[in-house]
């Protein structure tokens, strides 16, 4: 009742531009509009002028005199011309932006409005970009970045260079006097964190207190000591490439096309060398998908360093990466079909910042930068699982490992999915399952390619549960666990719907739980209770 | 089983009716020219079309009966950590955003949303999978929500 009254007395108000007092709005620069949309102009005037070419020409040859089809033409340029002003000029009113107390704030839409909003303490980054068309008019853009999936940003745009600087100003003044002490307090808890986590982990790990110790007296230029963990011997890689099942699949695609080439050739002689040229084509598809595998994982070496997981591959272009251990959000052991009997695993991690491969073309097997082992013994997995998830939180983590990798159906370990799920997993039907230890969600699934994923609670962004009407008549329920963008499966499949509702449960009480123990979690907290954060009375 | 998309003690608030209007106005807006052209080119052009128009009206009323059901299964939460979603009648589907996880939050409204007064938000997280959108929120409650969740998300800020 009390809503509808209030949806009633607020009709005339707008959702978008509520939030700011609206003296703090501001606009863009008028002509912004005009440098959003000037290459359809260009191009709009471009195609005119030559569909009517000739027009044009005797038009401009005879000084624009006489024809009255001329006239016309300039009558519907005109009008035209005025619609568009009468746009630019909607479009700029409703573009507006403001820097608040709390965030920076951002409108837009004749019709359809958004209005948008970046704390300070959200922001990632500030950045001022100038294209092409706007340096000529001394105009540019600043880009908003915050944390998110997909487009986690937005452009307040265009204002002239000068503007720009002291927007750009004023906003990182305001953001540095929330996140500058929490930087400080990250570096700090980081280091203690580390220091405490290092006496419980997997019993039969290297031991590597020593190492951090040295971090101190290496803040320096100088990289910091490290020790290599593993590396991946190049025999076992190529081994491993030649047992993966696409590539054995690209192999017997080759040798086909490779037959029918010669066959094709012995039948037709030179003629055919088209059809070839086709062919070779093909093959070599496959063999680029096999070198850039090669090229990317040759010489695979993780070392452990202070500041992170070192990882050093390459074969002609080699790669270094350091890897932070709290930048990783979850980790994907899996081993394909072929290399069950030589007891290989493939280790693959999700990083904030780095999208799986998703925004580049290659794909993420050939760009690589998830991988965490390419191909290794499970004592290498077990390593490379160790550098990453400090505590699996459980008693014997050895037995856990074990149900992971090669358990299946009634070991005890895991939780699984109900004997009714058996009609839409015939195959996956035995691995499925999850198991919750004190600190993360690890899922066990496949047929063929056997995979576990192992979540850290603290790392989860949000949760959903999903259900189907089929899933429904059956009991079913899926739970997903949203995370970073990468490519580790995170859904626990079919489970039984009580599971599934303490499975959501209690992730959601676990992870909270995890959050407010990750020491960098809760700064707001600590700010609010030193003298210093005034900045929380000002807000709001 | 009712109560698989409600965790205990969870009370859900539906979303304002005023969405059913909005959306059938949409379908409308959508469907009626394209039923009309296509009985225009039934009688110019070949008989065969009043098909189409079959389809369309069709499609227009099954909108009709299948809009306000969707919209009534809609629902929000706010519970103690968490915001909760809940939406879908055949494909069902529940929500949970810790306030700490919310990077930011859009407001939108359409042309039509605005002339009855609704709104809606979307909660982003880091996450690109997170499908936190919330549609047919008065004005009012929309502004509040906002407000309330970006101060909650940082006052709990949880970092990635």
């Amino acid at each position: 009742m009390e809503k509808e009254q209030t949806a009633r007395s607020s009709r005339s108000m707008r959702a978008v531009d509520e939030g700011v007092p609206s003296e703090l709005w501001r606009r863009v620069h008028p002509v912004s509009q005009v440098i959003n949309i000037w290459k359809t102009l260009a191009a709009i005037v471009a195609v005119t002028l030559y569909n009517h070419s000739r027009e044009t020409f005797t038009a401009v040859s005879t000084g624009f005199g006489g024809s009255r089809g001329i006239l016309i033409a300039g009558g519907s340029v005109a009008g035209f011309m005025i619609i568009l002003v009468l746009y630019f000029w909607l479009a700029w009113r409703a573009t507006s932006f403001a820097v608040a107390d709390t965030a920076v704030w951002y409108r837009s839409g004749i019709f359809a409005k958004t209005q948008r909003h970046a704390r300070y303490e959200r922001i990632q980054a500030v950045d001022i970009h100038h294209p092409l068309i706007g340096r000529i008019f001394g105009l540019g853009k600043i880009r908003i970045e915050v944390a998110g999936g997909g487009d986690s940003f937005f452009d307040i745009g265009y204002l002239k260079t000068e503007e720009l600087e002291n927007l750009r100003r004023e906003i990182l003044v305001q953001a540095a006097g929330l996140t500058r002490m929490s930087q400080t307090q990250t570096r700090e808890a980081q280091s203690a964190e580390a220091v405490a986590t290092s006496e419980h982990k997997v019993e039969q790990l290297p031991e590597t207190s020593d190492i951090r110790e040295g971090r101190s007296d290496s803040l320096g230029a100088s990289e910091a000591p490290e020790r290599i963990v593993y590396a991946v011997p190049s025999d076992r890689l190529i081994a491993s490439i030649f047992l993966s099942g696409s590539i054995i699949f690209s192999l017997i695609v080759s040798v086909v096309v490779f037959a029918v080439f010669i066959g094709v050739f012995l039948r037709w002689g030179v003629e055919s060398l088209g059809t070839i040229v086709g062919f070779g084509a093909l093959a070599l598809v496959g063999i680029s998908f096999v070198w850039s595998r090669f090229s990317g994982e040759f010489n695979f070496t993780a070392a452990v360093s202070a500041d992170g997981i070192r990882i050093r591959r390459g074969f002609l272009d080699t790669r270094a990466q350091t890897i932070p251990p709290k930048r990783v959000h979850a980790v994907q052991v899996h081993q394909p079909l072929f290399w069950r009997a030589k007891g290989w695993y493939r280790v693959r991690i999700i990083q904030a910042g780095y999208a799986g491969g998703t925004n580049n073309d290659s794909g993420s097997t050939m760009s690589g930068s998830d991988v965490l082992l390419p191909v290794g013994t499970q004592q290498d997995a077990v390593n490379a699982l160790w550098l990453v998830i400090r505590d699996l939180g459980v008693e014997h983590p050895g037995a856990l490992i074990e149900g992971m990798l090669h358990g299946s159906r009634g070991d005890g370990i895991f939780t699984e999915i109900p004997q009714r799920a058996k009609l839409f997993d015939p195959l996956a039907f035995k691995r499925r399952g999850y198991c919750l230890t004190d600190t993360s969600l690890v899922i066990r699934d496949g047929w063929l390619t056997r995979r576990v994923s192992i979540i850290p609670f603290e790392r989860i962004q949000s949760l959903s549960l999903k259900q189907g009407p089929w899933e429904r008549r059956r009991g079913l329920a899926n739970v997903n666990a949203e995370l970073v963008p990468g490519l580790v499966s995170t859904t626990c499949v079919h489970l039984d719907v009580n599971d599934a509702h303490t499975l959501l449960e209690s992730l959601a009480v676990l992870a909270r739980k995890r959050r407010d123990v990750e020491p960098p979690e809760k700064w707001m907290r600590r700010m609010e209770s030193t003298p210093f954060g005034a900045s929380q009375d000002t807000g709001s | 089983m009712s109560d698989l998309m409600s965790p205990r003690g969870v009370e859900f608030q539906p979303v304002s009716p005023a969405l059913i209007t909005v959306r059938l106005i949409g379908n409308a807006i959508f469907y009626i020219p394209v039923s009309v052209l296509c009985a225009v080119l039934a009688v110019v052009i070949s008989p065969y079309l009043w098909a189409a128009v079959v389809v369309s009206v069709a499609l227009l009323i099954w909108s009709l009966w299948l809009t306000p059901r969707q919209v009534r299964a809609m629902g929000f939460a706010e519970g103690e950590d968490e915001f909760m979603i809940r939406r879908g009648i055949l494909f069902r589907k529940l929500t949970l955003i810790p306030y700490g996880r919310i990077q930011y939050v859009d407001v939108e409204e359409g042309p039509i949303a605005r002339k009855f007064g609704i709104a809606r938000i979307k909660m982003n997280t880091a996450s690109a999978q997170t499908d936190a959108g919330l549609e047919g929120l008065p004005v009012a409650e929309a502004s509040r929500l906002r407000d309330m969740l970006a101060r909650r998300g940082s006052a709990e800020l949880a970092g990635l």
